[in-house]
């Protein structure tokens, strides 16, 4: 039994080494994006974690929002758990608002991710404002907020209907959509 | 078959796991404004940031393969210009590289008029041994840039001291063909200088006989052995006569002693001289010698 719970403790640290290893590096690979070829770029991880918030629950996709706001952390500069903490925000607020909502319609993500942008938007802006230095709301929603959340919109649907595919073929299931 | 709404272990933990998430952030930040987190945002850059610089790196080139794929036009534009710019760095380039190489010359000549009292005339040689049955090689230099017939040239390889190649023998305004010293029909005066005395003869070439120099007439009663250096003698220089050798300066060196000869009542050495008149490409005429 000792060995078993050991051997079960083990997997579940790689298991969390690994997830933060690759969050971190969707991290790096959204902060490397040369913004003078795409001039509108989607908040990638926003996105997955949203995505995944919305397909397998809170808890799960809160992990990835740490990890993956730590590697943000760290590429930016800001201070470490602002991002983490913007992005757990963002998976709450879109699974709490659409939690009566089922996951195989279209119009979970459609909806989810604006509204995670627009909680992860606003405590960024209030965590800097505290932090850093108070900001220019309708500035920052002009310039930063409006040009990622149409970015990220866009690609929102294949997105969480790609991520829905990979969940349900890893549980051998298949999917039906509701409309 | 939905199974969004069906609460598993997992999902029933999930609250718990995320208030532990939330608070582990305020924490952090807590720490980081406290200052309390110490180097670890150098250590976490410092080890992140060749993995971001390689994906960086590569998004670029990505986006711009894609930028350029999606516009022809402009790639051709581009590819266009960057064959001028191509071309003229290439023209640059080779400039450069003639001035880096005018440069280390100079700087050579520059030391060879430091260390010996000679004054110097720098050309390139053009031609090798255009007359099949002479070892001669033409000089890009000639009257105008006062070269004489009967001047000595001298040349350098990478560790040898500048040493004498070989005489001028014709000059035209802007070209002087130099019989070199290994030719059959080149003497010159050389000297050996010993402990106690001095050791003269005649440097003659050999090429033609399958040699390269050799030191001949040198008197059976001179101590002579290998490894001694030979140098010019300058002997007509120092009678001041209108002869055609007369201008070639004394102690200018030619090579080594390699092997010594005793035939009848006088001594032949065999000399390696110490440029290799075949492998140098630039070489200086002593127009003049000062004090």
């Amino acid at each position: 039994m000792g060995d078993n719970q050991r051997r079960r403790l083990e997997e579940i640290i790689a298991r969390e080494i690994w997830l933060a290893g690759v969050m971190i590096f969707i991290a790096l690979l959204q902060v490397a994006l040369p913004p003078q070829s795409i001039n509108l770029i989607p908040n990638i991880l926003l996105l997955l974690v949203v995505c995944q918030s919305l397909l397998q629950g809170s808890g799960n996709a809160s992990r990835w929002a740490f990890y993956g706001g730590i590697g943000l952390d760290i590429c930016s500069g800001t201070a470490f758990g602002v991002h983490a903490m913007a992005l757990i925000i963002a998976v709450l607020t879109a699974r709490l608002v659409l939690m009566r909502i089922s996951r195989t319609s279209w119009i979970t993500p459609l909806a989810g991710v604006p509204l995670g942008m627009i909680a992860y938007y606003s405590t960024m802006a209030g965590l800097i404002s505290l932090l850093v230095a108070p900001i220019d709301l309708v500035r920052y929603s002009v310039i930063a907020v409006l040009p990622e959340l149409l970015a990220t919109i866009i690609p929102a649907l294949p997105f969480f209907l790609a991520m829905r595919w990979f969940i349900e073929r890893q549980r051998g299931a298949v999917a039906i959509d509701i409309y | 078959m939905d199974r969004s709404i069906k609460i598993g272990s997992s999902q029933r933990r999930s609250p718990v796991l995320v208030t532990i998430l939330l608070i582990a952030t305020i924490l952090l930040i807590a720490l980081d404004q406290a200052g309390m987190l110490g180097d670890l945002r150098v250590r976490s850059t410092s080890l992140l940031t060749p993995v971001l610089t390689l994906v960086h790196q590569a998004s670029t080139k990505l986006s711009e393969v894609v930028q350029n794929t999606s516009n022809p036009s402009q790639l051709e534009s581009e590819l266009a210009s960057l064959r001028e710019e191509n071309g003229r760095l290439k023209a640059e380039n080779l400039r450069v590289t003639q001035l880096n190489l005018e440069v280390t010359r100079l700087r050579q000549q520059l030391r060879i008029e430091t260390d010996h009292p000679w004054q110097l005339v720098g050309g390139d040689i053009s031609a090798f041994g255009f007359d099949a049955g002479r070892r001669q090689v033409l000089l890009s230099i000639g009257s105008e840039q006062g070269v004489k017939a009967g001047m000595a040239v001298i040349a350098r390889e990478s560790s040898s001291p500048p040493a004498l190649i070989g005489i001028v023998d014709e000059v035209g305004p802007r070209s002087a063909s130099v019989l070199l010293i290994t030719d059959f029909s080149s003497t010159v005066t050389g000297r050996i200088y010993r402990a106690d005395s001095t050791v003269d003869g005649i440097v003659q070439g050999q090429w033609q006989r399958g040699s390269r120099i050799r030191l001949e007439d040198i008197p059976r009663d001179q101590q002579i052995e290998a490894g001694d250096v030979v140098v010019t003698a300058g002997l007509s220089a120092a009678f001041g006569a209108d002869l055609p050798r007369a201008v070639i300066p004394p102690n200018i060196p030619i090579g080594i002693v390699e092997q010594v000869q005793t035939i009848s009542q006088s001594q032949q050495a065999e000399i390696r001289p110490y440029v290799d008149s075949d492998r140098i490409r630039y070489a200086w005429v002593i127009i003049n010698v000062g004090g």
